[in-house]
């Protein structure tokens, strides 16, 4: 490529396309659903809620 | 079909880049059959970062140089989503590059469309991050985005075009949501 620009010349196209896994498929467990997703109208969200703000308190 | 909002009419100049960027993204999205009420453009700072208010879509208007952490975030909090970053070289070059080197790294599934004229258009013309040396009192080389990327092991889709040649802009864009979408990408 280097080449190619000091000849004034861009390339076009892909250049490049690997395999890695997306960001989101590594670091989603599988335990929470992601947080837009997430059923806030389960009737005993605010009693987890509370619980888990309870767990924080030692 | 989910109502967002009215598209407006573009701002750009007659000529403009930008209407090519927009027309390929809009066909490539509905080439793809993404339903709108998935899709979510994330737009920078600039000139290019009003093309999310002529797109029926949801869209965000991001702080600047901030697009791709927004953009991260988002598919992170709903990865059903088809996530499009877009903005100008100024925005995700200079203020934005640190966000650009890190979502290189992390690799979201993410598709990030920079809009490259080599100069701060909004602002009148400056010498932007990928001006070249010579332009205006520019004496800086310019920044190769690809060649950053190609450095990157992270990075796993990469490609230019330019919106003089339509029909290879839609085939790389179509291709870039492919990519992003089926749990690779940036």
């Amino acid at each position: 490529m280097n080449e190619l620009r000091a000849a004034g010349r861009l390339p076009l196209g892909l250049i490049y396309r690997g395999e890695r896994p997306a960001l989101e498929s590594l670091a989603r467990t599988g335990e929470f659903a992601p947080a837009a997703l997430q059923d806030i109208a389960a009737p005993d969200l605010l009693a987890r809620y509370q619980e888990t703000m309870q767990s924080f308190m030692r | 079909m989910t109502h967002t909002f009215d598209p407006v009419r573009p701002i750009w100049c007659a000529g403009c880049g930008d209407f090519g960027v927009q027309q390929a993204l809009v066909n490539a999205l509905d080439e793809l059959e993404v339903p709108v009420h998935e899709r979510l453009i994330v737009a920078g700072i600039g000139c290019s970062g009003s093309l999310q208010n002529n797109v029926t879509c949801y869209g965000y208007h991001a702080l600047h140089g901030r697009v791709l952490p927004t953009a991260t975030g988002v598919k992170l909090a709903n990865p059903e989503l088809t996530v499009i970053g877009v903005g100008g070289d100024g925005d995700g070059y200079a203020i934005g590059c640190g966000h650009f080197v890190h979502a290189l790294k992390r690799n979201p599934g993410v598709t990030y469309t920079v809009m490259q004229n080599g100069t701060y258009g909004l602002t009148k013309g400056q010498p932007s991050p990928t001006s070249p040396a010579g332009f205006g009192n520019n004496i800086e080389e310019d920044f190769d985005p690809i060649m950053l990327g190609l450095s990157i092991p992270g990075s796993s889709f990469l490609a230019r075009a330019y919106t003089g040649q339509p029909a290879q802009l839609l085939k790389l864009t179509i291709e870039a949501l492919r990519h992003s979408t089926n749990g690779r990408n940036l």
